[in-house]
């Protein structure tokens, strides 16, 4: 009998704590903010993590702002945005269960991700089937797997493809380097399209000399370099490359003194760095050149360095731009329903729908990929010259 | 020239890897750390303190140097009578290494100054300076190894205690002190090519694996504890790196170091200048 009266006394006395647990619990008292999940899987590790982390960051300092504003006021409610980062390890099955355990473990509905389009596709293959939305943050090429499509209602991407820059980048040649007309293209294997790269040229009035497709994760461009100066080309195009700096550092090496373009995102201050003042000339890139911030721009790197006290990962803008436009949707709609954000983004395709840190941004991409589910944001164009960062200014991408 | 300049970087760490191999009989697998260490010391040096690159080298392999008789004197010296358990050090150290010099030195995009600006024309081709000077660095210090080991009292004790060990001690040639040595001027020799590859291309702390894997491809090639066979074998990779994929494309130039150690294993299973135990 007195072993029976313990036993009933724990009992009861673990019973009371977990209702203290629960009742006690503020996410769930009425007039308490409620919490937003968003999940973002990245390679957070391995040799590109400092890439992932730093997109990751970006979005992560862009819901502290909101949070710190007093939340988002959606529905009647007030939502505090909690961010789950999951690593991919740039591996597909990985980004999928990484996806899984953020729609059904954490309760996710919106999924940013990831690097690649493979990690994208597994993505979707699960947020799909929950009805969460998927927010592409990086694709290499259009309409690759992974990429948006009239056949995925719960994808939308939120940058642009390097191809986009194609256009501004051969007019601004033919302004400004009016005798520069016979170009090559060093291409990574990633499903560019090249053909129409070569079309769009000859229409600008380029003689396109060849092309050199090269693998991820080559380190050593001077084959392929070789093979670009034999046909001793006027302009040298950098399709979509992370390591334009190690390939204009090549192509000087080699004796290449024409024009050098780069359509990534990569800053003009790493090209300083790697090649140099003295191969720092004529080079025209989409990189940011920070000296020239826009507002939203420095508060992300003022942000940044508070919490990171580490220096400023130059690609942050777009995740950061990414995470405004987000909540600019969830705004519209009113809903933290994915259904309904989508519905948002789909409604947004006038110039100015949104504000982002590069400038006005819409939803496009309909004559392309038949819905209007790509975000046509500003793009930076910067050059080159003597050493010296020349800002161009802001151009709007060809996203049709 | 490329070739060229590839194959003497896999030289440095083959010639290094072989040393230690033939007198300490074990298999360094942490020396493609060793080698990315070399390379950041290196950078750091140039960057912070400004010196000029000739003198963060040097400092660098007498850093690197002082590195490897550490681990010679408190890791490897007790391990070396068990194979297995060195080898698992040794992969351990890797493990360690890389992962520290991921969170000391970043992910983020560094580079050595250049070895040289701009090109060489040579009878209607050009050929990039730097890479010439690497070709001419690394002879220099494989030259220094061989007068060293052929013209010196400690070289010719360490030749002696890679060819017969009983033999060496019994001449009374200490086996720790030639450990030492070995794995002293082995680093010394990964950390001038890691310089060597971080001029040429880039600084990462993942930098190592891939010259590790060619330099145990080398030794394996030219037989293991050969120097002769790890230059000649060096050369041979560095030219099958350089022109395959100029001329049959890059998938070509991942096969080819495979198909080249499969047939010469199959004919010659202890490597071009190997002997048959």
């Amino acid at each position: 009998m007195e072993g029976k009266r313990k036993v009933w006394c724990v009992f009861g006395i673990v019973v009371l704590l977990w209702a203290a647990f629960v009742m006690g619990n503020p996410g769930v008292s009425q007039g308490a903010a409620k919490t937003l999940k968003v999940g973002m899987i990245m390679p957070l590790s391995g040799p590109i993590s400092i890439v992932g982390v730093g997109l990751t960051r970006a979005v992560e300092l862009y819901f502290d702002k909101v949070n710190e504003e007093g939340g988002l006021a959606i529905g009647g409610d007030t939502y505090k945005i909690q961010l789950i980062a999951e690593d991919s390890k740039i591996d597909p099955t990985v980004a999928a269960t990484a996806a899984k355990k953020l729609i059904h473990k954490d309760g996710a509905q919106f999924v940013f991700g990831s690097i690649s389009p493979p990690e994208a596709a597994a993505i979707y293959q699960v947020s799909s089937k929950a009805k969460a939305l998927h927010v592409i943050t990086w694709i290499d090429a259009p309409g690759v797997p992974g990429d948006i499509s009239p056949k995925k209602p719960y994808a939308v991407r939120l940058i642009s493809t390097s191809n986009a820059n194609w256009e501004m980048d051969y007019d601004f040649l033919r302004k400004t380097y009016p005798e520069a007309k016979k170009l090559f293209l060093v291409v990574p294997d990633v499903g560019l399209p090249i053909e129409k790269a070569k079309k769009l040229a000859e229409e600008k009035g380029l003689t396109v000399l060849g092309h050199e497709i090269w693998k991820l994760g080559v380190e050593d461009f001077i084959p392929y370099y070789t093979k670009a100066l034999a046909t001793k080309p006027d302009v040298i195009q950098a399709m979509n490359s992370a390591q334009a700096g190690f390939q204009l550092r090549t192509a000087r090496q080699l004796g290449f003194k024409g024009v050098f373009i780069s359509d990534s995102p990569l800053a003009p201050g790493i090209f300083l760095s790697i090649v140099g003042p003295e191969g720092s000339h004529d080079v025209i890139t989409n990189g940011m050149d920070f000296t020239k911030a826009t507002p939203s721009m420095k508060e992300s790197m003022d942000r940044w360095q508070k919490k990171f006290k580490e220096p400023y990962f130059e690609d942050a803008p777009i995740t950061w731009s990414e995470a405004e436009v987000f909540v600019q949707a969830l705004k519209k709609a009113n809903s933290v329903k994915p259904e309904k954000v989508m519905a948002a983004f789909d409604s947004m395709t006038a110039p100015g729908s949104f504000q982002t840190c590069w400038g006005p941004a819409h939803m496009g991409g309909a004559k392309s990929f038949g819905v209007n589910r790509v975000l046509v944001r500003p793009i930076p164009m910067t050059r080159l010259m003597n050493g010296k960062i020349e800002f161009i200014g802001f151009k709007m991408p060809a996203v049709e | 020239m490329n070739g060229l300049a590839l194959g003497w970087i896999y030289v440095l760490m083959a010639l290094g890897l072989t040393l230690i191999f033939g007198i300490m009989h074990i298999m360094q697998f942490a020396h493609g750390e060793i080698y990315m260490l070399g390379a950041y010391v290196v950078y750091y040096l140039t960057a912070s303190l400004g010196l000029p690159l000739l003198t963060a080298t040097a400092l660098s392999m007498l850093v690197m140097a002082g590195v490897g008789l550490v681990l010679e004197r408190f890791l490897f010296r007790r391990l070396k009578v068990d194979w297995s358990s060195a080898v698992v050090a040794a992969t351990g150290l890797t493990l360690i290494l890389q992962s520290g010099s991921v969170v000391m030195f970043g992910l983020y995009q560094r580079n050595i100054p250049l070895l040289a600006q701009g090109p060489f024309h040579i009878l209607g081709s050009v050929v990039p300076k730097d890479r010439i000077v690497a070709v001419a660095g690394a002879v220099v210090l494989s030259l220094v190894l061989y007068l060293f080991l052929n013209l010196t009292r400690y070289g010719e004790a360490m030749v002696a205690s890679a060819q017969n060990p009983e033999g060496a001690i019994l001449q009374g040639i200490g086996p720790h002190r030639m450990s030492a040595l070995s794995m002293g001027i082995g680093c010394a020799l990964a950390a001038a090519g890691g310089t060597l590859a971080g001029s040429l291309f880039t600084l990462s702390p993942y930098m190592g694996l891939v010259p590790l894997v060619k330099g145990m491809t080398i030794i394996v090639l030219g037989g293991m504890g050969s120097l002769p066979g790890a230059f000649i074998a060096g050369m041979v990779l560095g030219l099958i790196d350089g022109l395959v994929p100029i001329l049959f494309g890059a998938a070509w130039a991942s096969m080819g170091p495979l198909i080249l150690v499969i047939v010469v294993l199959v004919i010659k299973p202890q490597g071009f200048f190997g002997h048959a135990e």
